[in-house]
């Protein structure tokens, strides 16, 4: 189920994710489950700088320890922003 | 082993296995507490922290990075370790006491009020160990309380924290080790770089051969060495028998893609027995959970990287074998 497909205010996040990613990917090919390390190529030194332009282009404080720490796949990255 | 019996992570992975026990023990955690991890330690591992990121900070990032690395520390009872303690199949966590109070100014606790929030922990669970520290610089009354902590307190082991100004070889530190021979407690000490508002002097493998040469008896863990300078402490562990080698840290090898070679490093100089598993929460939870450092770990075995029986022993095994409580109580490696 692509649940970001659903929700155009997800699309900076798919924006992002492809800007970010080392794969070349453009943002409609980013698929929900794909794992942000290994399918996307976010190490974790580019997921802090992901998490912060998240927060910056939303202007909100969407992220922390526990919620990182559940974040594997685009979706989990989707579902983060949208809990907020 | 009838103190892991009732453990939740020891049952699943008892089912799991097929009843084939198989401990996971994390040789290095800390408390995370703003109390216990003094705020000038804080600020040197966040300023750290920032400047290795690949890309610049304006002042709102910076600051946001702060928070978040200060609710890293926001557990000091140690509620979240345990859960994630749960969910990773860790059966028992070693906290690790450090001395800050000579290091740093304006310590919020003493250190023998440190001692009795470990103290507090391990009689609320068997899921926990302690490794007791105490500024040798202390005297007679840091001596004492080291002996009460461990002849008393439970702890059942050692720890060292070098960068706060004393080297492991200090002679200072020998009434210490007798304690640990005679109580055959093992003593691990902080190898490498670290906050940067500390000096990195002595934190160096070489800096512990003095000791343990004229110790063999004692089990001397080169905390985070065997990743880094993992070259150095290698040769350490390869030719005393009594050197063992700490994985913690392996996550900034993973960051960089380096953990493979490292393990082949010292698993292909025979070192798999001298290996011992440790995460250093809560210093990396920021890049991941404790399940998904047990995860990375254990996936080496499918890589051939390392055979089951290798990666048993690094995960527990070996830090059970040196550990006072076992049968084998010296450093008799290789006996």
């Amino acid at each position: 189920m692509q649940i970001t497909g659903l929700n155009p205010d997800l699309e900076f996040a798919r924006q992002t994710v492809a800007k970010l990613s080392n794969k070349g990917l453009k943002p409609e090919e980013i698929q929900d489950e794909m794992v942000l390390n290994q399918d996307l190529g976010i190490d974790s030194l580019q997921f802090i700088r992901l998490i912060l332009e998240l927060e910056r282009k939303t202007a909100r404080r969407i992220f922390n320890v526990q919620i990182i720490a559940q974040i594997k796949t685009f979706r989990d990255l989707c579902v983060a922003i949208s809990a907020v | 082993m009838g103190w892991l019996a009732g453990s939740p992570a020891t049952i699943s992975r008892l089912l799991i296995s097929g009843l084939l026990l198989i401990v996971i023990l994390d040789c290095h955690c800390h408390i995370a507490s703003h109390q216990i991890m003094p705020q000038q330690f804080f600020d040197g591992w966040s300023r750290t922290v920032k400047s290795n990121l690949p890309f610049r900070l304006d002042p709102v990032q910076e600051q946001r990075i702060d928070e978040l690395l200060f609710e890293l520390l926001e557990d000091p009872d140690c509620v979240s370790l345990l859960r994630e303690m749960d969910t990773a199949g860790i059966d028992q966590a070693v906290l690790l006491v450090i001395d800050f109070g000579l290091a740093y100014k304006n310590i919020e606790l003493t250190i023998e009020e440190i001692h009795l929030a470990h103290k507090k922990l391990l009689n609320q669970s068997d899921r926990f160990l302690a490794f007791s520290n105490v500024d040798p610089r202390r005297g007679r009354e840091g001596l004492d309380l080291f002996e009460k902590a461990v002849r008393e307190w439970g702890f059942s082991g050692m720890k060292l924290y070098p960068p706060c100004g004393y080297s492991p070889d200090a002679r200072i530190l020998f009434p210490y080790y007798e304690i640990c021979r005679e109580l055959h407690l093992p003593v691990l000490t902080h190898i490498g770089p670290t906050t940067a508002t500390l000096p990195f002097r002595h934190t160096q493998p070489q800096y512990v051969d003095d000791a343990a040469f004229h110790f063999p008896e004692v089990n001397f863990i080169l905390g985070h060495a065997a990743v880094t300078h993992y070259q150095d402490a290698a040769l350490l562990a390869q030719y005393r028998p009594n050197v063992f080698l700490d994985l913690s840290g392996f996550q900034t090898a993973i960051n960089r893609n380096e953990f493979k070679k490292i393990i082949h490093w010292h698993l292909s100089r025979g070192l798999g027995r001298k290996l011992l598993f440790g995460t250093d929460w809560p210093i990396h939870r920021f890049w991941g959970n404790q399940r998904d450092w047990v995860e990375k770990f254990t996936a080496l075995e499918p890589e051939s990287l390392s055979p089951k029986e290798e990666m048993d022993d690094i995960l527990g095994n070996n830090l059970l074998g040196i550990l006072p409580r076992t049968e084998r109580k010296y450093a008799n490696y290789g006996a």
